[in-house]
Parts: C-alpha cells; structure tokens; sequence
C-alpha cells in the first residue's frame, strides 16, 4: 500500500515540475496524465487491490491526486493559450467610449410615418401623385369652379394660366386622380408636399406636408368616419386624450367638420397653445360631397364616402411642442439632433 | 367677424353665460376662436375712487409740486404729492390708490406704489382724464362735481361698459351668420332643439314704419336687372348731424368700429345687426331726384370716397343720379354724394346685389369693404325692406327729421324660394345616426325652413333667403347634424373596411432601410425647400427649370432643377453658426418641364459631407470625410438594394469636382463628387464639401427586379495570398482591377488593396500595391499548389499588363 503512496507522491512531483513551453507539450500533459490510457487512470486502477477498510481513506488521497492533475492542466493550458482576452492590466475604465457617430431622423419624416402606419393598420394604402397639377385636380373636381369664394382660402402658386398648371395646393389632387381610376371601394392615404403662396413666418410657410384620406364605398357614414379618426388620435396621442368634432366648411365635403383634441399641454384646462380654449384643431374632414363624386365619375346615389386631411407639420409641433415651422426647413443640427431618440 | 355677448344676448329670449354660449356657438359651426373680455375703459378703473382734497400746501422743495391730505373715505386722509396747476382745497377727485393698475389713453399702464418724491412721502395719485384712459384730456386733474360721494368707486362713478368678445372663424357658407341677428337664430335653433321647447330670436323689427309726409320722391330705375335684383330706399328729410348715443357708440366700439356721426353709426349697426348693408346718401346730391341703378361706360373716371380718383370698368354696377355715378354698387362710397356734418336730408338704399359682380367690382379696385363681403356671400333679398323700415325709425329717433318718402322698393322678378328633398334614409346613410322624423322638421323649421311637403321617408323644404348656400339634400344633413352636434354622433365598436392592397410599400420599405443605415452611420436628415432660386442656375438648366408665375420673392421664383442647392443652404446655415462637421441626408424631389403640361418629377436621395466623419477621441483624433468616404457611402446604399456597381466613370461636372458617375448595369444611378470652389462661394462656404446624388426612381426600378434565393454555404475554407506589386505612379486601380479578372482565375472570389505608397527605394516615378485575394473551392480543400499555381496566373498577368514588378 505504501507503494502506491509513494508512486503517487512521486507522480505529483513530476506533475508539479512539468515544462510546458507550448499548447501542445500542455496537450502531450494532458494525454500523459489525464488521457484515457494516461496515469492517473492507471492509479485509479489500483483501487481494486487495496484492503476493504483502506478503501476510504486511499478514495480520498486518489481523488485528490486526479483533482490535482486537473488543476495544474487547466493551469499550462492556460499558460501556454494564444487566445487573447480583452482585459486591459490596470485600464481606466471611465475613459470616454469610443467618439461612433449617431445620425437622426427629421421629425417629419418620423410624424409622417407614424400616421401613414395608423392608417395602414386600419387597411388604408398609400397613394401618391404630382405635385404639378393642372387646375382641375387641384380645384375644379373638388367642386371649386373658377371665382368660387374659397378659392381665396388657398393662396395657389400658378406655372403657367390657361391652360392653370400650378403647385397642389393640397393633396386632394391624389383623391381625385385614385377616383378617376374608377376602382371602388377605394381606401387610400394620400401623404406628400403641398405649397401655399404664403409669406414664411413662424406660423406660414410656402411648403409643407399633408396626409389626406378617403374611403369611398356602399353605405359609409359619418359614424364611420369619426370611428376612423378617433382610433387615429388615440394612436397618436394616447388614449386619455379626448376628442371633439364641430361643424365646418370644405367645398368638397358635405356635411364637413373639423377635429380637435384636448389639448396636449394643458390638458384641457386652458393655456397659450390653445388659446385658452382647452382645445387644438388638428385636421378637417367630412363626408365626399356628391358633386366631387360626380366629377369624378362615380355615381353618388350609390356610393358615399368620407376624406379627412391634416398638415404633418401641425401634429409634429403639437407632439414635440415646437413653435415655429421655419425650424423643419433651416436643418440646424442643433433642432435635428434633438430627434435622435425619436420614433 | 367679431361678435358682442351683450349685444347678441340683446336677441335672446333667456340668459345665458358668457361661456356657455361660446360653447354652443361652436358646437354649432360658429368656431370661438377666443372670448375675450372687454372693458371701454382698460382695466375697468379698478382700484380708483373719489377723494375730496382736505389740504393742499407748497411742496417744501419743489416749485411746481403740492403736497395734498385726500380723504377717500377711510377715515385715515392719504398724503399725496400732485403737480397739477388746478389742484385746490374742497375738490371732489379720482385717487389712484397704491397697488391700482391705471391704463393711460396712450403709453404703458403702470402699477401704483409708495413713493417718495422730493423727499415727501406720496401714498396714489390724483388723476387727470388721460392718465386713467377716460379721454386724451391733459388738462389738469380731473374735477368731479361738489356733490359727489367720497369713497365711491370711480367705476360706480363713471358706469364702464364691459362685455365679452367672440372672435368667431366664419366659414364661407356661413353668410346666415354675419350678423348679431343672425348668430341669435342660429342659437335659438340649438336651444329649441336641445330644451324641446320652441324658442325665438327677440326681432327688433317693429311695424311702427309710418311716413311722415311725401315732400321727398325719390324716382328709382334699375337698369342691370341682373346685377342688382332689388333696390329698396327712402328718404329723410331735417336730420341733425352729430354724435350717436353713448349706448350705440359702446355697442360699435366693442366690436371693434370707430364710431363717426350718428348716421354712419347706425347704418353700421344695422349691418352688424341684420348683415344686410346700407348706404346713406346726401339727398340733395341726387341730382333729377332720380337713382340710375346701371353700368357707366369703361374708363368712366369716379372720385371715391377716400378722394382717390378710379377709373370705372364696364362691369361695374354703379348708383347713379340724373348726371353721373354716386357709389360703386354695393362696395364703396362716392366723394361727392356721401353723408357729411353738413348733410341735412338724407336718402337710404337697402339692396340686394349680385355676388360675383360684386366680387369681381371689389377685387378689381382692392376694394375689400365689410359691404362688399357681405353682398359677395349673398344677403338675404327678402329682407331689404324689413331692414329699411327699422333703419329709418331709429335715424327719425336718434337724428330727428321726418321720413319724406313711403318705402321706395323696386323688385322687378322676385325670387323663388329653392327647394330641397330630404330622405330619411339618406339622413341615416350619411350620417349614421337614426334622427326622427319630428326632430328633423323641428331641427329644420327652427332654422327658418319652410316645410313644403311631408312623405312618409322624406321632407321637402323651401330654403330661406339668408341660406343661398344650401341647395342639395347633403347641405340639409350637415344643417340637421349641426344641430344636433357632431358630437352625439355614436362611434360603432365594429369597424368596417372594404382592405385596399398596398402597392408602394417596398419602395417605402426600401426608403426606411437607407434612411436607418444612412442614421446608423452618423448622418441626419433634412427637408429643404423645393422652391428655389434661378439664380442659382446656369441658362441652358433653367430652359427646363419650372418657373413660378407669382412667387413670393426673387430669391424663391422656381421649382428645384437640381438637388444640391437648397441642401447646401442647410450646409452653410449650419457652418455659419459654428457646426463645422456635417452629414446630411434628404429625400426628394427635382423637377422639370418639356412645354405647357409637360412636367417630370424625380426622386433622389441627396448626401452632404463635410469636416470630421467623428469627434476626436482620447484613442485617435476624428479623421476627416473625403471622397472615398463619400464613394463608400454610396456603394453600401447600392448594396442595401441588391444592386452591384459595375462602372466609375470620370465626368466632367460643372458644380463637382473630382466627379464620378456611377453605374450599374451600364445605367447611371448616382453622381459623386467634391463641390468645386465656385459653388462653394454662393454660398459663402469656405471648406471641402461632398456629394453624393442619387437617382432613386432608378434605383428603385433597378432593386425590384432582383430577386433573393439562398445559396449553400461552402463546405471548405476559403484562402487568403497577399501580393505586392510595384507599378507606374500613373496606374489606376481599376487597370489592376482589370487585369486581375483578365487572368480569369475563376476560384478567385474577392481582392481588396490593402496598402499602397510611394518610396525613394521603389524608384522614380513608382508605386506600391498590395493586394489580397481571397479562394474559394467549393469541391475541395485547396492545396498550396492550387493556390500557388492561380497566384501565378494573376503575377502573369500583371508583368505582361501591367508591367509590373513583384515585392518579395
């Protein structure tokens, strides 16, 4: 027995005093010892001849030969491995990061897309259209014949008179140009620029943009038109938000109203952005008046329909609470960057 | 338009407060844009009171200055300094207390405060008529008579007039609405509807009209039947010239209206009254005692009554007498003919014009009067001479004289009444809502509609002359809907959609996809105006430019040829207020034209950079963007679409230097380049900037005809051999690139130089490359012979096409 004490001690000196220069002498280590021929197996395979009551005690002494072995193999593999870690010996690590740069998206863009997805999720596709536009798809189909009073309220930038080639005034013009296909039902949102020949204040510019829905099919309602939209507002603003409908004016709408949601910052209360009202418009909208549809060609009698439309820019100044619409357009990085973290 | 809260509750039959009425007014279609509350006099005299002066004593050491004991009734007399020359003991005065806000008639207001001036302690002041905003009166403090009560209020003492304002936004179809009467109608509809219970406007039409003698005819003859459908006049003869009453003169004021002579003051009211327009003739300047009602021949020159001379058109309807023109039908005054303080008899029109004539008459004389707005919307023909009679009676009350004429009404083809079929149905498919039977007619005769016929599903009604606007049965719906308020519309839980298919969404997608690269690698996005300057512009570009007929300015006269302008704006916007490192990005449009209805609109993505690619670090220092940067950019958004460059050529640009177009498939799908000095200096830039511009339409085409199908990954490890290369400086890469894939070694799947430099050693004249290849067998691990016999292919080639020396 002593024996193999002995051979045992003698084993873990050499194994204590093993060179390893490389990864393989610690691999050649490894099948010396703890392979499956090795010499630790060996030893184990001494048990066997050991006397019933020494059993316990050389168990212990065996295993902690193995665990021994073990060790100083994890040891020179260790030692000798090429792999690198990333540890740095004794780094600052409050250093500043590396200096990545990080671009951001125009809140424009980020509104603009925002909308367009509500309305996708309530089966709308998008449709687009010209920007030039001849006079009757910005004005005469939507039932303002020439020297009709609400012409004034669009100032219209004109390229050429007679034949009127001009600057959409709204995107309408899509809605027009989707009706003329003659595919019904249609549900389409309509996104894009428009221009108003408006001097550029704070509150004025001579571009900005609109999304403009219509659903035109049997038997839509009013009901359905406010189911639509409220569902919008709740998307976009949350669902505490309230919503009121007043009556209104379009010439291409009949009945024609327009919506307002409490407002964002007071919360209905009262405060400067409101006018001390408690409530922010944010679009217009109404039921397709017949005489568009007939324009259009497509029989009113038969077929109703409703069209909402609001300004990008608007609904960005209200969530972002921005007071003045020359910011989108300047692209100081300043105002740009402050979207970085939008969605 | 600007309505009064007094005035209108005036019309109606039960009070209500200031801002429930608002409520209702826009539940209604009448947007309060704001209720703001009114005060004659500013600040309503708030803390101003009637003192009497105890004593009065030279100011120790001022000249001009007293030093007063005011009692204001508090049992403590305030000492007060006043520098008024009229100030004496016994007076009866408004003290300003401290703390007071006085509103002078011009200048800031100002609070009250102790003060102490010249040493003398002064607790308020006395007030002179100006300094509280009562008149522009300076002359001294103003004395109140003997009697009047120490302690009381100066505004108990002077009765203020206050109210509230309503600043509706009046929609265009809303002519019924553009007067006091007018709003009280509609609100007595609303009222009737929501209480069940009939109620009505207090009209201030009385039937007390009477002629007091006929010493005054007035022959009246219409000539253009069409543009003046109705004329109604009489005439008044003794009026005495002066101010309206104080109750009138508060009325107009408060809605904004300077109030001038008691005749001009109550036509006025009657306009903001009954929205119907009048006009006070001088009776003895209607020469003949004849009114022509007619077109005078085109150039006929007018003296109006802002005594500018106008040169009449042939389309304009002008009031004539026997001689000559009076006033321009409907929109303005003649000099001659007007009202005056001298005015003794007067004759009074109340008509009914045509609204395009009219319109058409205003906007060619910049002529935009409350008249002419009104007349252009359509006011109420069945009205005039209600209007009249009412007008008259209060000029015979309030100016005196007696009515000379009877109602003087030439109405040649009275109008019929239009008439609208409701169905029932139609109601509840365009609305969505189930009104009853009851509530509609009821809805509809408070509004003034007269009920023709009633069907078991529908109702026809005659519309009243104050609606022109209403003519089919959708304007029936939104009168009944408004009524009742949107808001009782009930939203259904179920949503209905008839699905439309999506046919833009992989472009949008693809847009995304660039736009959150383009973000990940520092670049932030832009919107500039696609209105633009010519100037910007050579000639033979602006052939195609689209050019604005009315632009705002000269600086913005047309469409955007070309992208890059209006993004270096932003680029010097920026460089201008100290923001030097800059990655821009937008997406948009170009446009152009080919001849009347011939325009092209393009998209593109346009990219801007300049300074460093990222700050400096504590590791390196940001290395600055060049036009390999750029070049880098473009080729991952072409990869981002599937798409492969086949092609840099060298182009000659006017705006960019080192410019290259780049291809794919032989079609060319960007610009890249540096901006050359000369476009930097329109803009006032003074360091390199890069561009890239993109032709999306082109690349979006190009992307959609690819297809993704996957393909097995190798089993085998692909090799990688280093080689380099001693050339001619003067060598392109893309020569090597050239003859590399000339020596067709088809396990080669990629190469990228890695290093290139120029050295004394490498000789005059030379250059290093090196490249890396990169093998790939997809049969076999590759031996070193394999790989050293395809190496010596491409060194073959390299010496023969290149003549090039390899670096051991």
């Amino acid at each position: 027995m002593d024996d193999l004490l002995v051979k045992i001690n003698n084993f873990k000196t050499e194994i204590k005093d093993f060179v390893a220069q490389n990864s393989d002498d610690a691999e050649a280590f490894r099948i010396k010892y703890l392979g499956t021929k090795g010499l630790v197996k060996d030893v184990m395979g001494e048990m066997k001849n050991v006397a019933v009551d020494k059993k316990r005690e050389f168990g212990q002494v065996m295993n902690e030969f193995k665990l021994f072995a073990e060790a100083r193999y994890e040891e020179l593999k260790a030692a000798t491995s090429t792999a690198t870690s990333a540890a740095i010996d004794e780094a600052d690590l409050s250093l500043p990061a590396d200096t990545l740069p990080l671009g951001s998206r125009h809140p424009i863009s980020l509104v603009r897309n925002r909308i367009v997805a509500i309305f996708q999720r309530l089966g709308f596709a998008v449709a687009e259209g010209p920007e030039i536009e001849d006079d009757w798809h910005n004005f005469t189909a939507l039932n303002l014949p020439a020297n009709h009073p609400a012409r004034d309220m669009q100032d219209t930038f004109y390229i050429n008179q007679n034949p009127d080639w001009l600057l959409r005034t709204h995107t309408s013009s899509v809605q027009v140009r989707e009706m003329q296909k003659g595919k019904l039902p249609i549900r389409i949102i309509c996104p894009g620029r428009v221009y108003r020949n408006e001097t550029i204040s704070a509150r004025a510019h001579c571009f900005f943009h609109q999304v403009e829905g219509l659903y035109i099919a049997e038997n839509v309602s009013f009901a359905d038109l406010k189911q639509t939209l409220y569902f919008f507002v709740q998307e976009m603003f949350g669902k505490e938000v309230k919503v009121r409908f007043r009556p209104s004016y379009f010439p291409f709408t009949e009945p024609s109203a327009e919506m307002d949601i409490s407002c964002l910052i007071c919360g209905g209360t009262g405060c400067n952005v409101c006018k001390h009202t408690g409530w922010v418009e944010i679009l217009g909208c109404g039921m397709a008046h017949p005489n568009l549809l007939e324009n259009c060609g497509i029989d009113s009698n038969k077929y109703t329909g409703f069209a909402f439309g609001m300004g990008v820019e608007r609904i960005t100044m209200l969530k972002y609470q921005i007071k003045d619409l020359r910011l989108f357009s300047e692209n100081d990085v300043r105002f740009l960057k402050q979207f970085t973290s939008a969605v | 338009m600007t309505i009064s809260y007094n005035w209108l509750s005036e019309y109606l039959p039960e009070k209500l407060e200031p801002e429930k009425l608002s409520k209702i007014l826009t539940s209604i279609g009448l947007e309060v844009e704001t209720l703001e509350k009114y005060e004659e006099t500013k600040g309503g005299l708030e803390g101003l009171v009637i003192g009497e002066v105890l004593e009065c004593a030279k100011h120790p050491d001022a000249d001009k200055l007293c030093l007063t004991k005011v009692d204001i009734g508090t049992g403590e007399p305030l000492q007060i300094v006043c520098g008024a020359p009229n100030v004496a003991v016994g007076q009866k005065v408004v003290v300003a207390t401290v703390g007071a806000t006085i509103y002078p008639f011009s200048g800031e207001p100002m609070t009250m405060k102790k003060a102490k001036i010249r040493g003398s302690e002064s607790f308020g002041m006395i007030c002179a008529e100006d300094e509280i905003g009562l008149s522009s009166n300076h002359a001294g403090i103003l004395v109140l008579p003997a009697d009047t009560k120490v302690g009381m209020p100066a505004a108990a003492y002077f009765g203020t007039y206050n109210d509230f304002i309503y600043e509706i936004g009046l929609t265009p179809n809303r002519m019924d609405a553009m007067s006091h009467l007018g709003v009280a109608k509609d609100v007595c509809a609303y009222l009737s509807h929501h209480n069940k219970k009939e109620t009505h406007v207090k009209s201030p039409f009385k039937n007390t009209f009477k002629a007091d003698n006929q010493n005054l005819p007035i022959e009246v003859t219409i000539e253009n039947e069409v543009a003046c459908e109705r004329y109604t006049g009489v005439s008044i003869q003794g009026v005495t010239i002066t101010e309206s009453p104080k109750w009138m003169q508060q009325k107009l004021k408060s809605i904004g209206l300077r109030p001038i002579n008691n005749i001009v003051d109550i036509t006025n009211f009657i306009l903001h009254e009954t929205g119907q327009p009048l006009h006070a003739f001088d009776a003895d300047m209607i020469t003949g005692k004849k009114i022509i009602v007619k077109n005078l021949p085109e150039g006929t020159p007018f003296l109006t009554l802002d005594d500018k001379e106008r040169k009449l058109s042939a389309e304009d309807l002008v009031i004539c007498n026997a001689e000559e023109g009076m006033c321009i039908a409907g929109v303005y005054g003649g000099a001659r003919s007007g009202v005056t303080a001298a005015s003794n008899n007067i004759f009074l029109e109340s008509a009914w014009f045509n609204p395009i004539s009219i319109r058409k008459t205003s906007f060619r004389h910049g002529l935009r009067t409350d008249a002419a707005t009104r007349f252009e919307k359509g006011v109420d023909i069945s009205n005039t001479v209600n209007v009249l009679k009412r007008a008259a009676v209060m000029i015979k009350e309030i100016a005196g004289g007696e009515i000379s004429s009877d109602i003087i009404d030439i109405y040649p083809e009275p109008k019929k009444k239009t008439e609208v079929a409701i169905k029932y149905h139609y109601l509840k498919k365009l609305s969505g809502k189930n009104y009853h039977g009851d509530t509609i007619k009821n809805i509809l005769t408070g509004l003034g509609f007269e009920i023709i016929k009633e069907g078991q599903d529908d109702l026809r009604v005659a519309v009243p002359f104050s609606k022109p606007d209403i003519s089919i049965p959708a304007d029936l719906v939104e009168e009944i809907m408004r009524i009742d308020g949107l808001d009782n519309v009930e939203i259904p839980a179920i949503i209905s959609i008839a699905p439309a298919v999506e046919t833009l969404m992989e472009e949008a997608a693809f847009k995304e996809k660039v736009a959150t690269y383009l973000i990940g690698t520092g670049f932030n996005e832009i919107f500039t105006n696609s209105i633009t300057n010519a100037a910007y512009y050579n000639e033979s570009v602006l052939e195609t430019t689209v050019k604005m007929i009315n632009s705002l300015s000269a600086g913005l006269n047309v469409l955007r040829p070309q992208m890059m302008e209006t993004g270096l704006e932003s680029v010097a916007y920026n460089l201008n207020r100290r923001n030097s490192d800059l990655q821009f990005f937008e997406f948009g449009k170009t446009y152009s034209t080919y001849g009347v209805g011939k325009y092209q609109e393009k998209q593109h993505i346009s990219i801007y950079i300049t300074g460093k690619k990222s700050a400096d670090g504590w590791k390196a220092k940001g290395e600055k963007a060049d036009f390999y940067f750029a070049k880098a950019i473009c080729e991952k958004i072409t990869s981002l679409l599937g798409l492969a460059i086949n092609n840099y050529a060298l182009e000659q640009n006017e705006k960019l230097d080192s410019c290259v177009q780049v291809k794919v498939k032989s079609e060319i799908v960007a610009t890249i380049g540096a901006v050359n000095k000369k476009a930097l200096e329109m803009f006032d830039i003074k360091q390199p900037v890069f561009y890239v511009d993109i032709d999306w339409d082109k690349m979006i085409t190009l992307a959609k005809t690819l297809k993704i199908s996957y393909a097995e990954i190798s089993k085998f490890p692909a090799v990688q051999r280093d080689l380099s290369i001693v050339v001619d400086k003067s060598l392109k890469y893309e020569q090597v690139e050239k003859a590399t894939y000339g020596a067709k070694v088809n396990k080669l799947t990629a190469m990228n130089l890695f290093d290139v430099f120029e050295s004394e050693k490498l000789g005059a004249g030379k250059k290093s490359m090196a490249v890396s290849f990169t093998f790939l067998d997809e049969e076999k691990t590759m031996t070193d012979k394999d790989i050293d016999g395809m190496m010596n292919k491409i060194i073959t080639a390299y010496e023969k096409e290149l003549q090039a020396e390899i670096r051991k």
